[in-house]
C-alpha cells in the first residue's frame, strides 16, 4: 500500500528532491562533497540541520551538472594555489589580479553593490557562487573545492558578513581546502587554527588593504590617539570598505595602528557582531532571483550549454527553478553582470 | 488516417514538457493547422499527458493553458506510479536531483508503456510514441529518449511528430 500522493509530494519538498526521487527503490548514489564550514562564533562543529543538508546537496548536485557541462566543452579547470605564501601576501597578489582598486571599492554605493561586485569578480575566475537561506544560528558559508569550485553563502546573513564570508571561502578554494565554515570576525575566530585563521587573515587583508587603511584619515586618528576609540570612526571605515567594524578593528591591529592592549580592550567590549538582517528590497523578477540565488556564473554556463545544444531550455529552466519564459532575461542579466 | 497506417497500430503520443514549451512560438491565431492537429489527436484519444507534465507547465502561456484545460488527456500520477518505479529503477539517471521540480521523465516513459499494455488486449492495439525535445549529451546523464529506447519505444521531437502525422505547415 502506497502512502497518499500528497504526503509523498510534501516529503519530496521537505527533502528538496524531485518527486521522482521517491520512485527509486534505493537512495540515489551520489558522492557527498568534502566541505569547509564557516559557522558562527562559539560553534565548533555545526549541526547538520535540514536546511544545511539541503543546501549541501543542492550545491553538490549543481556542481555535478556544471562539471559535466564544462568537461563536455573541454573548458578550463580552476587551479588551486600550490605555493607556500603568507595570507596577507596572497591577499595582495589576488587583489592585484582582480584589478579592483580601493578607489573603485569606495564608489560602490552600498554593501549590496559591494557583495555583487566581489561575487561577480570571483565568478569571472571560474568559481560559482550560490546563495541559500539557512538558519542564522548555524552556518554562514561553505565551499566545495572539487572541480569546479562552488561557494555557498547564507542568504539569511547580514550583507557585510556575506562579503567577508565570500572572500574567506574564496581563500579556501584557492587553497583547495574547501568546507563549511563559521566565518566570524570574533577574536576567537580571527585567532582560530589553520586554515581558518589563514582564510580570515586573507579575507581581511583582501577587503581592507594595508596601504589603504594606513592612508585612511580615521585610521590615522585612531592610531595617533593611542586610546580605545569610539565605535563611530570604526563604523565610518567599515562603510568605506563595506566590512564590519570587527574586520576594521582587527585590520587596524594587524597593520600596527593599535597596540595589543588597546585592541584587546576594545574587543572585549563587543560581543560578536550580529546586526539585524536587512528587510525588504528583495529581487522582484525571475532574472533577479536567479542572479541572487545562482549567480551570473552558473546561469551563463548553463545558457551557453543550451546554445551549443548540450542542454535544452527545459533543462536550464529546471536547474535554475525558473519559468522557461524567463530564460532570455536571465541570459541578458548574466551577460550584463559578467561583462560589466 | 496516417496514424493507423504505419504499423497497423494506432499511434498514440505521449507529449513531454519540453514539447509543450517548443510549441510556445506556434501561436494559435497564426498556426491554426498545428493546433487543429493537436486538438484532433486529443479528441481521438491519441494524445496523452502525464499529470507530472501538466504540473510542470506553469508559465501561463497558451500551450500550458491548453493542456490544463483538457483533463481528459491527463494520466494520473497514481495510476502510473508502479510503472514509473520500474522505469526509475532501470534508468535512475532519469531522476535528476539537480532539478527539484523536474519530476516528469520516468512518468513519461511509464505512460507510454502503460498505454501499450492497456490497449494490447483490445481490438485497437497501439504504438505509443513519446514526443520530447530532450537529449542527453552529457556524460553520465540520461534523457527520456534513452529510457524509451530501452523499452523499444520510439521517441521523436516536435517536427518528427508532425512528420509522423504526415503534416507540413
Amino acid at each position: 500500500m502506497h502512502p497518499p500522493l500528497t504526503a509523498l509530494r510534501e516529503l519530496a519538498s521537505l527533502y528538496g528532491v524531485p518527486l521522482s526521487a521517491l520512485l527509486l527503490s534505493h537512495p540515489p548514489r551520489k558522492s557527498l562533497p568534502t566541505v569547509d564550514r564557516r559557522t558562527y562564533s562559539g560553534v565548533d562543529v555545526p549541526e547538520t540541520t535540514m536546511p544545511l543538508a539541503k543546501a549541501l546537496h543542492r550545491a553538490a548536485d549543481l556542481q555535478e551538472v556544471a562539471r559535466a557541462v564544462i568537461e563536455h566543452a573541454d573548458g578550463p579547470r580552476f587551479e588551486a594555489m600550490v605555493e607556500d605564501i603568507e595570507a596577507d601576501q596572497l591577499a595582495t597578489d589576488q587583489r592585484r589580479a582582480f584589478n579592483i582598486s580601493v578607489a573603485q571599492q569606495r564608489t560602490w554605493r552600498d554593501d549590496n553593490m559591494a557583495l555583487r561586485a566581489w561575487r561577480t569578480a570571483i565568478e569571472r575566475r571560474g568559481v560559482f557562487v550560490l546563495q541559500v537561506s539557512m538558519p542564522k544560528t548555524e552556518v554562514r558559508a561553505f565551499s566545495l573545492s572539487e572541480h569546479p569550485p562552488f561557494i555557498v553563502l547564507n542568504r539569511s546573513d547580514h550583507v557585510r558578513a556575506r562579503v567577508f564570508s565570500l572572500l574567506h571561502e574564496f581563500c579556501h578554494v584557492l587553497l583547495g581546502s574547501a568546507g563549511i565554515c563559521l566565518p566570524s570576525t570574533s577574536r576567537r575566530a580571527m585567532q582560530a587554527t589553520e586554515p581558518e585563521r589563514y582564510c580570515n587573515v586573507f579575507a581581511g587583508a583582501f577587503l581592507v588593504p594595508s596601504d589603504a587603511l594606513r592612508a585612511d584619515a580615521d585610521a590615522q586618528r585612531i592610531g595617533a590617539a593611542a586610546a580605545v576609540p569610539d565605535d563611530a570612526p570604526l563604523e565610518r571605515i567599515g562603510r568605506r570598505f563595506h566590512v564590519s567594524r570587527g574586520v576594521v578593528w582587527f585590520r587596524l591591529y594587524q597593520v600596527g595602528l593599535v597596540s595589543q592592549a588597546i585592541f584587546t580592550a576594545k574587543w572585549d567590549d563587543w560581543a560578536d557582531w550580529f546586526p539585524a538582517v536587512e528587510s525588504g528590497g528583495g529581487p522582484t523578477t525571475s532574472a533577479d532571483i536567479v542572479m541572487r540565488d545562482y549567480g551570473a556564473g552558473l546561469a551563463s554556463l548553463l545558457m551557453a550549454a543550451k546554445e551549443r545544444g548540450v542542454l535544452t531550455s527545459t533543462d536550464v529552466a529546471q536547474y535554475l527553478v525558473v519559468p522557461q519564459a524567463a530564460l532570455p532575461s536571465v541570459e541578458a542579466a548574466a551577460a550584463q553582470r559578467l561583462a560589466g | 488516417m496516417i496514424g493507423l497506417a504505419l504499423a497497423g497500430n494506432v499511434l498514440v503520443y505521449i507529449v513531454d514538457t519540453s514539447t509543450w514549451w517548443d510549441l510556445v512560438p506556434f501561436r494559435p491565431s497564426t498556426f491554426v493547422g498545428v493546433w487543429d492537429l493537436i486538438e484532433g489527436l486529443a479528441s481521438d484519444g491519441r494524445l496523452l499527458v502525464p499529470e507530472e507534465v501538466d504540473r510542470e507547465l506553469n508559465s501561463g502561456r497558451y500551450p500550458d493553458k491548453w493542456v490544463h484545460d483538457r483533463p481528459h488527456i491527463h494520466r494520473s500520477t497514481v495510476s502510473l506510479w508502479d510503472r514509473a518505479c520500474e522505469v526509475a529503477d532501470r534508468y535512475p539517471q532519469l531522476v535528476d536531483l539537480a532539478k527539484p521540480k523536474g519530476t516528469a521523465d520516468p512518468f513519461v516513459v511509464a505512460c507510454a508503456i502503460e498505454e501499450i499494455d492497456i490497449r494490447s488486449g483490445t481490438i485497437f492495439p497501439c504504438e505509443a510514441i513519446v514526443v520530447t525535445s530532450e537529449v542527453s549529451h552529457l556524460p553520465g546523464r540520461a534523457a527520456i529518449p534513452d529510457g524509451c529506447a530501452g523499452y523499444g519505444i520510439r521517441s521523436v521531437d516536435l517536427y518528427g511528430w508532425f512528420a509522423l502525422e504526415g503534416r507540413t505547415f
